[in-house]
């Protein structure tokens, strides 16, 4: 790893600063960003910390690239252990912010203890201060961005904020910066619980490369390859991520209706085709060093929404706020996605638990007096409503703002069985039962139901059969180690997944080289993704996770999807548990899933892990 | 402003509604002065960011001023009309006063508090970088 960067220790209780030089032994075997942010927390933090409590520890982590002209080097990590899963949550936010710390010259950023009176931080050039937040407290992420910089004086300051939902401690509330966020695992609660309202950053030390003319040739390189694939210059500055959901739809796997089906007959109007003839399309923003230009401002043309702009959709939320709803005006969904944003609500868990809640009410397992909210699939003006009540934690809004597990286990035996969730985490809009190496990746997945540790490009697009078992076990650790470099990298998968692919190659190795300034082969990058996977199985384990909490939703194993070009598929239990030893196996771990010690011999983390 | 430039003055042609925001000009323009890496306060070209979404995006970077209100601005003589018009920096002459950063009515000079002369956009010598690597067409050398 490169020497950009220390350590920048925040007791906000206390009320004090320590730095510290990324430990040598540490630079050797992580990169930065997700390898760094599990390492620190591997080491620096004790098993069953409750993760509300002050001695929770919330660390940041810029991708080792970020600060390089590099396109797509812009990736920063979140991570602490997760109030909504109980087992540790990384989340990534690109944007400008990652830069920004990293040009302040901190390769990691943690808080630790509560402040006594609402605050924020202010990092500049490695010097931070604790600051006054009774000001904004209450206050929507956006309003408070806008305040900070005012209050600073400086327009370049970056700020990650909580909204109100993360002051409720609402247990899937989010961080905000600008227009991007650190969406899932309900990190903007663990920030809540600490009374921090806001980081600002600003950043003016640059960031050091031992050969810059080399990065600017490797930077014309990648300009003029990245250019020629279509994918990143033209379908996706176009649409974005929406442009998913017809993909997703076609197959017959795009979740609808709390899971129930995986064929949405509604969703021409939410497809990006469908978004930009109704004239919903603003303009394309980018994140730092970006190609790709896909954080598309869309706006609502359909009355009550109309004039309404949000820095989205992305696909997750026309899932989550759509075909997952029954839902399929357009338009609500821009205003959804607005309204999340500003109350710092991640929209996936969101629309889970709006789904549950609207097929609760259809079963009669919940009423509309109780619920204080006319919700049903397709009901988007109460879906808005709902989203206040859940972050204010109003009426049953504070139930909601549990999340679907808890929810359910308060609604009873019936409503568990509706409960879609892995180990806590809400379904994103990739089917299990449709795609069988993503079924198995979910199970395993040290976050739950992620979309980001396996990835579902290869089974979607065909180059696997997905309807098979066959071979996933490898592809899942394959997918798994390539996301891990990618997010110690920092590096932004719209960029690499079409330009260098699905599973580490030269190309990565020649990335992960120039970034660095020393060599690496793809042996050495997939013995890191091992090391960083193996790292993020003991913080689940020792939280208590093993192969018996690796496990999917009722509905996946026992409802075949019952229409649409995937009728018919579903997890077969037998193969999945087969599939699940196999990678056990792949991974160095016991039939338990737990990594023994010959595994962290191997992957140098006998001397770091006790 | 004062009308009217030559028409055969180079200088960095900014069309802002092309401009996503990703500042690879910033990363890019500030290696021509930071040898051991890249730091976008030290560019000549700088994004601005406004808008509720940060939605409305423009570069600001020197224009090449005919009647240069900087070079007029400045009392040690420092900046002057070079001969292919581009607007040029003496930093042997510069005191690091900032006169001409007040002067400038673009705000495309900046003396950031770590340099002891401002930092102004001289096009890399004929190929400017921002130029090279936006990909979205809103830099071109005019």
């Amino acid at each position: 790893m490169s020497q950009r960067g220390r350590m920048v220790w925040v007791d906000l209780g206390e009320r004090r600063v320590d730095t510290e030089a990324v430990p040598a032994s540490w630079r050797d075997l992580v990169l930065g960003g997700n390898g760094l942010a599990a390492l620190a927390l591997l080491v620096r933090q004790k098993a069953g910390v409750d993760p509300l409590a002050p001695e929770s520890l919330l660390v940041f982590a810029p991708g080792a690239a970020c600060g390089l002209p590099i396109m797509g080097a812009c990736v920063a990590a979140a991570m602490a252990r997760s109030p909504l899963t109980g087992f540790y949550y990384d989340s990534y936010m690109a944007g400008h912010f990652g830069v920004e710390l990293m040009n302040a010259g901190c390769a990691l950023l943690g808080l630790k203890g509560k402040s006594a009176e609402p605050s924020y931080l202010f990092v500049h050039d490695g010097v931070v201060e604790i600051r006054k937040a009774d000001h904004l407290w209450g206050l929507g992420t956006f309003a408070t961005q806008q305040a900070i910089r005012h209050e600073l004086g400086d327009e370049k300051v970056q700020v990650a904020a909580i909204g109100p939902a993360g002051e409720k401690l609402v247990r899937f509330a989010c961080l905000v910066s600008a227009t991007r966020a650190w969406g899932r695992g309900g990190l903007g609660a663990v920030m809540g619980a600490k009374n921090l309202k806001a980081i600002a950053v600003r950043g003016t030390l640059g960031v050091r490369h031992p050969d810059p003319q080399r990065v600017l040739a490797y930077a014309r390189k990648l300009r003029r390859e990245m250019m020629e694939n279509k994918a990143i210059s033209s379908s996706i500055r176009t649409f974005g991520s929406a442009a998913s959901v017809a993909t997703i739809n076609r197959l017959g796997i795009l979740g609808a209706r709390n899971w129930e089906q995986e064929f949405y007959p509604g969703a021409d109007a939410i497809t990006g085709e469908g978004m930009l003839q109704a004239g919903m399309r603003v303009k394309g923003k980018a994140c730092a060093a970006c190609l790709a230009a896909s954080g598309i401002v869309w706006q609502g043309v359909e009355d009550p929404y109309r004039g309404i702009r949000s820095r989205g959709p992305e696909y997750e939320t026309l899932y989550a706020f759509g075909s997952l709803c029954g839902n399929n005006c357009a338009s609500s969904i821009v205003a959804a996605d607005r309204l999340a944003d500003d109350l710092g609500l991640d929209t996936i868990s969101a629309g889970g638990t709006l789904a549950l809640v609207m097929e609760c009410m259809e079963r009669g397992l919940l009423t509309e007096k109780e619920v204080g909210v006319d919700l049903g699939f397709g009901r988007h003006e109460s879906m808005l409503e709902a989203l206040k009540l859940i972050a204010f934690r109003q009426g049953f809004g504070d139930l909601m703002a549990e999340g679907v597990m808890r929810l359910a286990q308060r609604l009873g035996s019936e409503a568990e069985k509706l409960a879609v969730h892995v180990k806590g985490l809400e379904m994103p809009g990739h089917s299990a039962r449709g795609l069988k190496g993503m079924a198995l990746g979910y199970a395993v997945s040290p976050r739950g139901g992620s979309h980001q540790d396996t990835r579902p490009g290869p089974e979607r697009s065909g180059k696997f059969d997905r309807a098979s078992w066959q071979g996933k076990a490898a592809m899942v650790r394959a997918s798994q180690n390539m996301t891990a470099v990618g997010d110690s990298l920092g590096i932004c998968r719209r960029h690499w997944e079409p330009y260098a692919g699905d599973f580490l190659n030269e190309r990565y190795a020649e990335l992960a080289t120039v970034v660095t300034g020393r060599e690496y082969s793809v042996g050495e990058l997939e013995k890191l993704g091992d090391r960083v996977h193996t790292i993020e199985r003991l913080l689940y384990v020792r939280e208590g996770g093993d192969s018996r909490t690796d496990r999917l939703p009722g509905r996946f194993l026992e409802e075949p999807i019952p229409d649409g070009p995937s009728a018919g598929m579903v997890v077969e239990e037998q193969e999945m548990e087969e599939a699940k030893q196999e990678f056990y196996r792949l991974r160095g771990w016991d039939p338990s899933g737990i990594p023994g010690p010959e595994s962290l011999e191997f992957l140098g983390l006998s001397g770091i892990v006790k | 402003m004062a009308g009217g430039r030559l028409e055969e003055v180079p200088r960095i042609g900014v069309k802002a509604d092309k401009c996503t925001g990703c500042r690879l000009c910033e990363y890019v323009c500030s290696s021509r002065r930071v040898p051991d890496g890249f730091n976008p306060s030290l560019a000549a070209i700088v994004v601005k960011f406004e808008g509720e979404l940060e939605e409305e995006l423009t570069p600001v970077v020197c224009r090449q001023c005919e009647d240069a209100p900087c070079a007029e601005a400045c009392p040690a003589g420092a900046l002057s009309v070079g001969d292919q018009g581009v607007v040029l920096l003496d930093e042997q002459e510069c005191t690091g006063c900032g006169l001409c950063v007040e002067a400038c009515p673009y705000g495309a000079i900046h003396l950031p508090p770590s340099r002891p002369t401002p930092i102004k956009c001289d096009l890399c010598g004929g190929a400017p970088l921002c130029v090279e690597f936006c990909t979205y067409g809103a830099l071109a050398l005019e």
